[in-house]
């Protein structure tokens, strides 16, 4: 496996907003399941956390608000928010393979030639393994760079915003391994390396591609799929 | 000669089944952030897609109404119309059109029909759902009938359950209140291994009628209290290869004081029994569901001075089979077919009946066309026999076969949705919907048509078509979203008694009939939102334009009217707040002058009704994570007020204590 993550029993009452906890830097040990050695990094507030505001203040704000509203621009696809990786752990809930299962490992895939897009990466493993699974099931979450995927198993892969020329890779992998791959990132639909686009902005945007899922050996329940859109 | 090997139906499910999964609506809704549905087309959709017009009434929403019944709740859903008649007596349609026992609106629990088909109404207080057992409620407004079939031609209203399989809701409550109003109230779920799944339900009620004065007929001796007792029993059976079997049983008795579709005060007493069976299979035919299930209906009216208390009993029973599944990734198709047997008899103490069967066949199909474009368009056709057997009377010595009636009809629903951009939506519906004479109807009909020894029955279904355009705006920046619609709807074939009879059915001219058409054109505004996370809004406003067109001579036109009783204008709004343990929400209603039907003699009377606004509201308290106490009030700041020709509405108070997990 790539890089080890912790693993982290998910904490009642910290659900759907539980991010709302995140608005302060705080440590978290972490441990590896399989190499059993503790590190340490500091989490910080994704995008999309909620601002707080009382009434009164927001009453000011509200007119300004009103103002603006009419010509506020839909928000563009940025990084990956903690609605999109929601909206991804949700989605693995109709998936068949991992009905009544109590765990799940994710490989989190950045593209290894850029920093950011790792440490990127990490803070995205450290919200997964926050929320809970379906069905309450726990989440474990490993970096992995696309550069180094090969023969790991993982129930599911989330892919970072990736170049084209991992797209290979990734695909092959998915294909290889016969595991869902989601992204928030619209380019992974072209690119053919996603099973899922999970996309959490203005609405929410799912889109299933249906050959690759065949490919993958990925069933979704009818349910699911009827509710999504098709590639 | 070739022999070609059978199976049954449900043992080919059970090869091809893979992973059935019923609708687990809070999974949907914790993915989408929005409520799921079927109501709109029978195969799933999330509610901002679908192409019809429709509101769903979130669990949430339901709990922090401060309503003790589904249509307080309804009362504050934007379209629709209530009129209250008595405590426990209500009437609900959508985009007016309503009168005492409404016969427009479809009312169904998890798709099984609870609307009555013996006089075309439906006896809300008698129905076997307790609040805490709703996981929402769809209103979808306009025809619906390609989909629901025949008499969803002012909407839908689709009751939806918690699924024992996926929520694992137990809720209780006690509620004490004005009109010596007591209530009990529970559900409980339990879940026996991994593959049983059961929901109990169960709940009383009992207040007195308000003490306000009648100015209507009455029949019999009016009841010192209502009261109603409903259990409903659920069962989800995870069957092997992961097929899903549902069992449910429900009973209910409701005793109350009502205004009868003849505009009349009288006593009745509702007793219900329904079992059902579904199957379920995600299938690699698609999802494929297979329901069969029967309603027993017994209903007991206090008439004249003596007290007389004749029975009516009414046995539907119905057979779906339908199967949604996907062609290709933008096609969707969804095949269903329908058999329904239905009869009333006996009546009043004789021994004649009336019953129908009918056979239905479906279809509908969802293309989208582009990623922002879909089209989704339905076809039914329902093919009806009445028959009946008329009673013995002062003019007949012996029983005879009334006149048979056959009914064929199409209905359809399309809609073109576009999602112009990330924020608009603007959708494209045209509908037709069918409402067929009810039972009590062609019964009388053919009584009528005896006394002139013609053999043919002339009376044919009212049939409603609608077009309307729908836009819809999300403003994220204040986390509102508005739509705004304008619609046009033609009734043709209007029947004379509305959902009543007339008090000589059998005499000459008193046959229900066919007495023309009417139109109606609306305005719809809608907005709600939430701000800092702590406050909910709603505003919403409806102005609409009926017409009634009636022809003199073709028989009595005196006793259905909608042009006037139907308010030009209705105005609703809602605010909610939340501060750690407090929740607050107040709901006006306001419309415009109106009238009313009053019976006065043989003849109605149409009555003014003043404009009004009403007030509901509730505070609550969390005491615990699991208890909540709250008092609700409605109609607040009115001791009583006119809202309907009938009795006026008395303000009521109440005390709930709520537990829940």
């Amino acid at each position: 496996m790539g890089e080890p993550f912790f693993f982290h029993r998910y904490a009642a009452g910290t659900g759907w907003y539980g991010l709302n906890v995140l608005t302060r830097p705080i440590v978290r040990e972490s441990r590896s399941p399989e190499a059993g050695r503790t590190t340490e990094h500091k989490e910080t507030t994704l995008p999309g956390g909620k601002p707080h505001a009382t009434p009164r203040r927001g009453l000011a704000l509200l007119s300004a608000v009103l103002v603006c509203v009419v010509l506020a621009p839909p928000l563009a696809a940025a990084d990956v928010s903690p609605a999109d990786l929601n909206a991804a752990v949700r989605s693995l809930g109709f998936l068949s393979s991992l009905q009544n299962r109590s765990s799940i490992v994710i490989g989190v895939v950045y593209n290894g030639a850029d920093p950011a897009s790792k440490a990127q990466a990490a803070r995205a493993a450290a919200e997964l393994v926050r929320l809970a699974g379906p069905r309450s099931a726990t989440i474990a979450a490993f970096v992995v760079a696309a550069q180094d995927l090969g023969s790991q198993h993982y129930d599911a892969i989330y892919l970072m915003g990736l170049p084209a020329e991992t797209s290979r890779a990734v695909s092959d992998f998915v294909r290889r391994q016969g595991v869902v791959s989601v992204s928030y990132d619209p380019a992974c639909l072209e690119m053919q390396t996603c099973v899922l686009l999970v996309q959490a902005r203005t609405s929410m945007s799912v889109v299933l591609d249906t050959a690759l899922a065949k490919a993958a050996g990925a069933k979704f329940s009818t349910v699911f799929t009827m509710l999504v859109k098709r590639k | 000669m070739s022999k070609i090997p059978t199976l049954p139906f449900a043992a080919l499910l059970l090869l091809s089944a893979a992973n059935a999964q019923s609708m687990d609506y809070g999974s949907i809704e914790q993915l989408f952030g929005e409520p799921a549905t079927t109501s709109a087309t029978g195969s799933p959709q999330r509610a901002t897609e679908v192409a019809a017009n429709m509101t769903i009434v979130t669990r949430d929403e339901i709990a922090r109404s401060g309503a003790r019944d589904i249509p307080g709740i309804l009362r504050h859903v934007a379209g629709v119309d209530v009129l209250q008649w008595a405590n426990d007596n209500f009437d609900v349609s959508a985009r007016g059109y309503n009168q005492a026992y409404s016969a427009r609106t479809l009312v169904l629990i998890d798709g099984r029909q609870v609307y009555v088909d013996s006089f075309g109404f439906t006896p809300w207080s008698a129905l076997p759902v307790e609040l805490g057992a709703i996981r929402q409620i769809e209103v979808v407004k306009g025809p619906n009938a390609a989909l629901f079939g025949f008499n969803a031609v002012a909407g839908v209203i689709n009751i939806i359950t918690n699924n024992p399989r996926y929520d694992d809701v137990t809720t209780a409550s006690l509620r004490y209140g004005s009109q010596n109003m007591a209530e009990a109230s529970g559900a409980m779920r339990f879940a026996l291994g991994q593959d049983v799944f059961l929901r109990l339900s169960a709940g009383y009620r009992s207040d007195k009628s308000f003490g306000t004065s009648n100015p209507l007929p009455v029949d019999g001796v009016p009841r010192p209290k209502n009261d109603r007792t409903s259990v409903d029993a659920d069962a989800v059976f995870r069957l092997p290869a992961d097929i899903e079997l549902e069992l449910e049983a429900s009973h209910t008795q409701a005793n109350q004081n009502e205004v009868s579709g003849g505009y009349k005060l009288q006593t009745s007493e509702y007793g219900t029994n329904s079992v059902l069976a579904r199957l379920l299979a995600d299938s690699g035919w698609g999802l494929v569901r297979l329901t069969g299930y029967s309603n027993w209906f017994a209903w007991t009216r206090a008439v004249g001075a003596g007290n007389v208390a004749p029975k009516l009993m009414n046995q539907v029973t119905v057979i779906q089979a339908e199967d949604a599944f996907s062609v290709t990734p933008n096609h969707t198709i969804r095949l269903a077919a329908e058999y329904r047997h239905n009869e009333v008899g006996p009546r009043d103490g004789s021994d004649g009946w009336v019953a129908f069967d009918a056979g239905s066949a479906s279809a509908m199909w969802n293309w989208q066309i582009f990623p922002d474009l879909s089209w989704t368009s339905a076809l039914r056709f329902d093919s009806v026999s009445y028959d009946s057997k008329l009673a013995k009377s002062s003019t007949r010595q012996t029983s005879i076969a009334g006149a048979p009636l056959q009914i064929d009809q199409w209905s359809f629903n399309a809609g073109l949705v576009w999602n112009a951009t990330a924020s608009d939506t603007l959708r494209l519906i045209a509908s037709r919907g069918v409402q067929l004479p009810n039972l009590v109807q062609v019964w009388d009909a053919a009584a009528g048509q005896a006394e002139v020894s013609d053999p043919t029955l002339r009376l044919r279904p009212s049939s409603v078509t609608n077009v309307e355009v729908l836009w819809n705006r999300h403003f994220t920046a204040i986390n509102a979203r508005m739509q705004v619609g304008v619609f046009h709807q033609e009734t043709t074939d209007v029947i004379s008694t509305g959902s009543g009879t007339v008090d000589v059915p059998g005499s000459p001219g008193m046959a229900p009939a066919n007495v023309g058409s009417s139109q109606a054109t609306g305005l719809e505004i809608g907005w709600n939102g939430q701000l800092f996370a702590t406050w909910t809004w709603s505003v919403s406003y409806r102005f609409e334009l009926i017409n009634d067109n009636y022809v003199k001579g073709t028989g009595r036109t005196d006793l259905v009217n909608y042009e006037d009783t139907t308010p030009q204008h209705v105005a609703k709004a809602g605010l909610g707040w939340t501060s750690g343990p407090w929740e607050a929400n107040a709901y006006m209603h306001f419309q415009s002058e109106s009238a009313g039907l009053r019976r006065f003699g043989p003849g109605r009377l149409l009555v003014p009704i003043q404009p009004f606004t009403s007030i509901d509201a509730r505070l609550a308290y969390r005491l615990t994570d699991q208890f909540l106490l709250a008092i609700s009030g409605q109609d607040l700041f009115n001791a009583q007020q006119q809202q309907t020709s009938g009795p006026n509405v008395e303000r009521q108070f109440f005390v709930t204590l709520a537990f829940d997990m």
